[in-house]
C-alpha cells in the first residue's frame, strides 16, 4: 500500500497519478471541514480550489509530509479564516482579529431536526453540545471526527500540549455532567442485542 | 485480571486507546458480560462513555459529485498548464510529462479506489457515479477487463497469480514476493440489470447482485481477510479459524469465521441487512470509534438491519432465510414486502427507472415470486395486476399510475 510520504513524494517529484490520487482520497474531507467555517459553499471551493493551485504552483519547493490530510487541512484551515476574517472586515472594521473560532456543527443537530418525532431528542443533544465552548468542539472534531494525535493538534490550533490536552478533558467532562437528563432518551441506543 | 480500568472516568475511557483495545479483548473472549455486571458502577460509567461518543460522531451529508468533478476540472487544467510551462524548460522530459497528463485525463474520466489508511475508518472509496454497462473488473494496476456477459465468473487462483474470467480467459496479477505487505485491490464493478460471482483465493464464493461493487485482493496475505462491499451479495465463506473473515461497508463490518450469509448494503437503501443461512456472524458499526459496543451477534436464520437514520440495529428470526439467497439462482421471491421495496428491487434487477405519479408507492405489503429470467415487459403484467397499477414502458422508463377505479391509498 502507498503511504502518505511515496504518494507526497511522488508529486513533489512530478509524477502523474500522485495529484490525481491526493484530490480524490481528500477532496470530500476538505468539503466537510469547509462546512465547519461557513455556510457558503462557494467559498469552500474556491479554497479547496486556490488549496491545490498553491500545491501545483510550488510542486517543487514543498516541504515534506507524512500525512497528506494533515498537511492539507492546515493550508485549508489557513485560507478559509484569512478569507473570512477579510469579508468581515469589509461590512464591519471593528472585527477583532484573534476572535475567529470555528464553530463546529455536529450534524445531530442538523440531521435530526426534519423529524417531528426526533424533536425532543434534538433538543437534549443541543444543550449539551452547547456547554462546551467553540475551541472545544474544534478540538474534540479533530481529535474524535479526524483521529489527530495531540502533537497535530496543537499544530493546527497553535495551542500548546498541555492545554489541548486539558481542553480535551474538560470538553468530556462537561459533556458527561450534562449527560444525565438525556440519559434515558440516548440508553435505549446501545442496549447489547444478542 | 487488569483492574486499574474499572476506576477509569468515563472521559479516561474515551480518551485511552489501550482501554479500547482492552475492553475489545474482553468482549471477544466473553468476558465482558461477566464484568459489567459483577460491577454495575463500572457498567455506568462505559454507558456515559458510549454516549459521549455517541455525541461526536459526526455525520455529514455527502459531498455532490458535481462539485468534486467541477473542481477537479479547474484543478486538473491548472496543473496542465503548469506542466506545460515546466516542458519548455525541461525539454527532454517532454514525453515523460505528455504521459502524465494523459493519464491525469484517464483519472479524472474513472476515477479509481484507494484504501483510506486509517483503520478506525478503513473503507473503500467506490466512486458513486459510476454508470458502466458492463460488468467490469477494475485491477489494482488500473487495467479495466469488461466482463461481457450477463451473469459473469471471475475466479481467483489459490496462489493470487491469476483470475480466470467465464471460465474461459485467464489474466495474471503482478503478485509480490514479500509475504507481508498488504496486497492492492481489485474491484468489481457491477451494473443494474446485472449479476456476477467471484471466487476468492481462500476458495470463499461471493455471489454480486445487481448495482453492487466488491473489492479484493489477490489472495488474502497477513492475519485476516478482508473484502469491501456497496450493494448486494450472497457470501459462503471458507472456514479458516486463524484468518477471520471481514467484509465491510461503508455503515458496518461484518466479522466471519465459516458461514453463508447475504448482505444487502446499497447506498440508496435505508438500511443494511444482513441476513444468516449459516454458522454466526458478529455485525458492528464501521465508522468513528470503534468501542465493539454495537456489536450484534447474529446466529443462522436471523436477520439484523441496521437502520442508517437512527444507527440503531434490530435482529429478527427468519424463518425463511431462503428467501433472501434465491436471487443468486435467479429468482426473486417476497413475503408480506412493502410495494415500494419490491419496485426498488426490480429497478435494479432490470436496470429500469419507474416514474410514479403522486402516492405511490404504497407500504401495502404483498407476497410473491418473479422470476428474473422473464423479461420486464412481463414482470410487469405480474406486478401491475397485484399492485393494482397501470404503467407505460418508455425504454428504461416506466410510468406507474394508480388504477382509477381504486380508492386513493394513503
Amino acid at each position: 500500500m502507498l503511504t502518505d510520504s511515496t504518494i507526497w513524494n511522488d508529486f513533489r517529484g512530478g509524477k502523474g497519478y500522485a495529484l490525481a490520487y491526493i484530490y480524490s482520497g481528500q477532496v470530500e474531507h476538505l468539503y466537510r471541514y469547509g462546512r465547519k467555517f461557513t455556510k457558503d459553499e462557494e467559498l469552500i471551493k474556491d479554497t479547496i480550489q486556490e488549496v491545490f493551485y498553491h500545491l501545483i504552483r510550488n510542486r517543487s519547493n514543498l516541504g515534506e509530509t507524512d500525512n497528506i490530510r494533515f498537511y492539507l487541512m492546515s493550508a485549508f484551515k489557513h485560507r478559509i479564516v484569512r478569507s473570512i476574517l477579510s469579508e468581515k472586515h469589509s461590512e464591519d472594521s471593528m472585527e477583532e482579529h484573534n476572535s475567529f473560532e470555528l464553530s463546529i456543527v455536529y450534524s445531530y443537530e442538523d440531521e435530526l431536526i426534519g423529524k417531528e418525532t426526533e424533536r425532543k431528542k434534538v433538543q437534549a443533544i443541543r444543550k449539551v453540545l452547547r456547554t462546551i465552548s467553540p475551541k472545544q468542539r474544534e478540538i474534540l472534531y479533530y481529535r474524535y471526527s479526524c483521529d489527530y494525535s495531540y502533537e497535530e493538534i496543537c499544530k493546527l490550533m497553535s495551542i500548546k500540549y498541555d492545554s489541548a490536552r486539558k481542553m480535551v478533558f474538560r470538553a468530556l467532562l462537561s459533556l458527561r455532567e450534562h449527560l444525565d437528563p438525556i440519559d434515558l432518551i440516548l440508553l435505549f441506543l446501545f442496549k447489547k442485542k444478542r | 485480571m487488569d483492574n486499574k480500568y474499572l476506576d477509569y472516568t468515563a472521559e479516561e475511557m474515551v480518551e485511552d486507546r489501550n482501554f479500547l483495545i482492552w475492553l475489545n479483548r474482553l468482549s471477544e473472549n466473553h468476558e465482558l458480560d461477566k464484568l459489567l455486571d459483577e460491577n454495575p458502577h463500572f457498567a455506568i460509567k462505559i454507558n456515559q462513555a458510549r454516549e459521549i461518543i455517541r455525541l461526536l460522531k459526526v455525520q455529514e451529508e455527502p459531498v455532490l459529485q458535481d462539485n468534486i468533478n467541477a473542481m477537479w476540472e479547474s484543478i486538473a487544467r491548472s496543473d496542465r498548464v503548469h506542466q506545460s510551462k515546466f516542458r519548455i524548460r525541461r525539454y527532454n522530459r517532454l514525453l515523460k510529462y505528455a504521459a502524465a497528463v494523459v493519464f491525469l485525463l484517464m483519472l479524472s474520466t474513472f476515477g479509481y479506489l484507494k484504501l483510506k489508511q486509517q483503520e478506525s475508518h478503513k473503507m473503500y472509496a467506490f466512486r458513486s457515479d459510476e454508470t458502466v454497462e458492463q460488468s467490469k473488473l477494475i485491477l489494482a494496476s488500473g487495467r479495466e477487463i469488461d466482463l461481457k456477459k450477463d451473469e459473469s465468473t471471475i475466479k481467483v487462483n489459490e496462489q493470487g497469480h491469476a483470475i480466470r474470467i467465464n471460465n474461459d480467459s485467464l489474466i495474471s496479477l503482478p503478485g509480490s514476493n514479500e509475504e507481508n505487505i498488504e496486497t492492492p485491490m481489485n474491484q468489481i464493478v457491477v451494473p443494474f440489470g446485472k449479476k456476477s460471482s467471484v471466487e476468492l483465493a481462500d476458495g470463499t464464493k461471493v455471489w454480486l447482485n445487481a448495482g453492487s461493487k466488491m473489492a479484493f485482493p489477490d489472495r488474502f496475505t497477513g492475519s485476516k481477510r478482508e473484502v469491501f462491499l456497496e450493494g448486494e451479495a450472497f457470501f459462503n465463506v471458507t472456514p479458516d479459524k486463524s484468518k477471520p473473515f471481514f467484509v465491510r461497508t461503508k455503515e458496518i463490518v461484518i466479522r466471519v469465521l465459516g458461514t453463508k450469509f447475504n448482505l444487502s448494503a446499497y447506498e440508496a437503501d435505508n438500511e443494511v441487512m444482513t441476513v444468516l443461512v449459516e454458522g454466526t456472524v458478529s455485525m458492528m458499526e464501521n465508522k468513528g470509534i470503534n468501542l465493539l459496543w454495537n456489536e450484534t451477534i447474529l446466529n443462522a436464520h436471523q436477520r439484523a438491519t441496521f437502520n442508517k437514520a437512527d444507527l440503531t440495529t434490530k435482529v429478527n428470526d427468519e424463518a425463511q432465510a431462503g428467501i433472501y439467497t434465491a436471487w443468486t439462482d435467479g429468482w426473486f421471491p417476497f413475503c408480506k414486502e412493502p410495494l415500494s421495496n419490491v419496485f426498488k428491487k426490480v429497478e435494479r434487477y432490470y436496470n429500469v427507472q419507474f416514474v410514479y405519479s403522486e402516492l405511490f408507492p404504497s407500504g401495502d405489503l404483498i407476497s410473491g415470486k418473479l422470476d428474473l429470467k422473464d423479461s420486464i415487459e412481463d414482470v410487469m403484467k405480474v406486478l401491475a395486476d397485484v399492485a393494482k397499477v397501470t404503467y407505460r414502458i418508455d425504454q428504461k422508463k416506466i410510468f406507474i399510475e394508480l388504477n382509477k377505479e381504486m380508492p386513493m391509498r394513503k
